[in-house]
């Protein structure tokens, strides 16, 4: 009888362990529960254990455990007839998919969980396995698909007063604006979603968010913000053992160090990311650092080696159907065969990773292509007219100062050269042709004069340092 | 990362080869002026490389003129104004490194030459001969280059890209109507200080939140 009522005490406890990501604490409970019902003969409870310890070893990132803890729950659920048990086995076995990048294996088990949900009215399972089918839209950089299965699940989460879930809808709801370089919106979401995970102590999510928070400030070209954000996150990670995260944050640091110029940081970042994704067999993960690394070797001039690592993520982003990576591969072999002067190559590249970009609406992915296309038809064309360039520029620019992106002053250091090789007169005539209305005319003049003014300015302040140092 | 021994001779000759392998133009002459004139763009930037660059464009002159006499007078004046020629060539070419854009041309150029060391007048004139070949060669890739943008040009139109983002005003320029929004932020001092590079496109690192189904089976009991 004392035996009885403690399993599912050790039970609760694991679950409870788990939700505050003490994995530890979890795998301890959920064994010394499973080991009292092997004993009373309880199947029912067992299968129920054997599916945790599955989320348990899911959340490890051990895939194999994982699956063979999903299949013995499973084994049990149908013996004993458990429909909505099965359902949520099924979904498991679809974010394990998920995870090794089986996209077509994820769809089909999250398509039969959500079957057996809606036979019998399960809405929190219905919520979740919405969820799920939102993020495997969004990895498809299907986002309109995405953008309305988050928000079924939403719904029925704000019905069943699920906050939980509603934190983990507003944190991929940010993942989604943050794709989509709304990095306002993406914020808000963030911010939202912090709030409750933090005020129910869930460390895993908590960290979760931290890093996304990281990353806005990093596009935004708050380094410092940024890489306080990381730390946190990965400090977490490392509280709670989240190798995925830890892994991310490595990448992300990385990422951070290239952005500053030291790349020898960043390549070790990328090799120490690379490591724990190729230990789990994290496949998206491999080809984001093989695409860093390649990233790396081309500031370092090493076009071969860049190579070499951009078309080892193009495979594998291929491989497992994700676009934008494709379109960043593409991209990044363009600029490859520019800087080999293949420009041929060149165009083909960009224009690939253009259709790409603008297939799933990635604007600022647009405005890298546009932006290199301008430089390639400025290089490519009559030096004394670069008239295509410009158009191509301006592009980029336009779609730059829609997403507020400190990426502005690239395009607008290119746009100066332009002027200096057109002339004043003429570069005003073709952007009067360019961008017709009034405002937006203005608005372009506005940007330039205070560009080249701090330009002015700073270059001053250098010649001032460099009399200093002679005198 | 290049010769030392002949760098005026290396550096004339990575002009040529960057002209050829950097800037498409029917004209080889137009060639040679886009890629000076893209250093000349750097020059802007930094007073000692232009008096730098100054004692090393007659000498690019004179070869593109085919003039050797003035050639050998122009690297002798070089190196009569220099104390240590060497160390001054590795300045220039230091300073011409720092400069990205050019960096990316004109590293792999020297790279690849560092070994062809330029020495006699004959030597220049087989480059030349190359040079030449090279341009044939270029407007080969010319035709094919205009043969592309035609192909992808009609692939654009046939998946409507360029309609899209020009409003289907595409006949004139490649782009009209485009929309610049006013900026929501000033540039900073310390912005203006970065490096302004290559735009390559990063992937990331991002960190998605699953939602796994608890099994509840126990819950209660």
């Amino acid at each position: 009888m004392q035996t009885k009522k403690m399993t599912p005490s050790y039970y609760q406890l694991g679950i409870l362990a788990q939700e505050r990501a003490d994995w530890k604490k979890a795998e301890q409970c959920f064994h010394r529960s499973l080991e009292i019902k092997e004993e009373t003969g309880d199947r029912v409870g067992q299968a129920a254990t054997y599916h945790q310890l599955g989320i348990l070893a899911q959340e490890r990132a051990d895939w194999k455990k994982a699956e063979q803890c999903f299949h013995r729950s499973l084994e049990i659920k149908e013996e004993t007839g458990d429909r909505v048990g099965q359902a949520a086995t099924y979904h498991q076995l679809g974010i394990l998919a998920q995870e090794r990048a089986d996209w077509k294996k994820a769809e089909q088990c999250f398509h039969r969980s959500l079957e057996i949900q809606e036979e019998s009215g399960d809405r929190v399972g219905l919520a979740a396995t919405y969820h799920q089918l939102g993020i495997l839209a969004q990895e498809r950089a299907d986002w309109k698909k995405a953008e309305q299965y988050f928000h079924r699940s939403l719904e029925i989460k704000e019905e069943t007063g699920d906050r939980v879930g509603q934190a983990r809808s507003y944190h991929q709801m940010g993942n989604l604006a943050f794709l989509r370089s709304d990095y306002d919106t993406a914020e808000q979401q963030y911010h939202r979603a912090l709030s409750i995970l933090e005020s129910i102590g869930d460390r895993a999510g908590t960290a979760k968010s931290y890093h996304q928070l990281g990353m806005i400030a990093h596009y935004r070209g708050d380094y410092g913000t940024a890489e306080r954000q990381y730390r946190r996150a990965l400090e977490m990670f490392e509280v709670i053992g989240d190798r995925i995260g830890i892994a991310n944050s490595y990448g992300q640091l990385g990422s951070l160090a290239q952005a500053s110029g030291d790349y020898d940081t960043a390549e070790r970042e990328y090799f120490r990311a690379l490591e724990i994704f190729e230990e789990l067999g994290v496949r998206m993960g491999m080809a984001a650092s093989f695409h860093q690394l390649g990233i790396i070797a081309r500031s370092r001039g090493d076009y071969d080696t860049a190579e070499q690592q951009y078309r080892r993520a193009l495979e594998m982003f291929e491989e497992i159907g994700d676009r934008m990576g494709m379109a960043a591969s593409f991209h990044q072999l363009g600029i490859i065969a520019r800087s080999r002067g293949d420009y041929d190559t060149a165009e083909q590249q960009y224009r690939r990773a253009l259709e790409m970009f603008e297939e799933i609406g990635d604007r600022m992915g647009m405005a890298a292509s546009f932006h290199q296309l301008g430089i390639l038809k400025t290089e490519q064309n009559d030096p004394n007219d670069p008239k295509e360039g410009l158009a191509y520029n301006l592009q980029s620019l336009a779609i730059h100062t829609q997403l507020n992106s400190p990426r502005i002053r690239i395009d607008l250091d290119w746009l100066l050269r332009q002027r200096q090789i057109l002339g004043d007169e003429r570069f005003e005539t073709l952007v009067t042709e360019m961008i017709k209305d009034r405002e937006s005319c203005q608005n372009f003049y506005a940007l330039m004069n205070e560009f080249e003014r701090i330009q002015k300015t700073m270059k001053e302040q250098s010649h001032d340092s460099d009399d200093e140092r002679t005198t | 990362m290049y010769n030392t021994v002949n760098p005026i001779g290396n550096f004339i000759a990575d002009t040529i080869k960057l002209a050829f392998s950097g800037i498409y133009s029917l004209s080889n002459h137009a060639k040679v002026k886009a890629a000076i004139q893209e250093t000349e763009n750097y020059l802007l930037i930094d007073e000692a490389f232009r008096e730098n660059w100054k004692q090393v464009l007659p000498a690019i002159q004179a070869h593109l003129k085919q003039d050797w006499d003035s050639l050998e007078q122009a690297l002798s004046n070089i190196a009569a104004t220099q104390k240590d020629q060497t160390q001054f060539m590795m300045e220039f070419f230091e300073k011409l490194l720092t400069r990205p854009i050019f960096m990316q041309n004109l590293a792999q150029s020297l790279e690849k030459i560092s070994k062809e060391v330029i020495e006699t007048k004959e030597k220049v004139d087989k480059l030349y001969e190359e040079f030449c070949k090279e341009g044939a060669r270029a407007e080969e890739r010319h035709k094919k280059v205009i043969e592309s943008i035609a192909q992808n040009t009609q692939n654009l139109l046939n998946r409507n890209i360029i309609e899209k983002v020009t409003n289907g005003k595409h006949a004139q320029l490649p782009f009209s109507n485009i929309r610049i929004e006013k900026a929501r932020f000033t540039f900073s001092e310390e912005e203006s200080k970065t490096t302004v590079t290559l735009e390559g496109i990063e992937v990331t690192f991002l960190s998605k939140i699953n939602e796994p189904i608890y099994d509840h089976t126990n819950k209660g009991r």
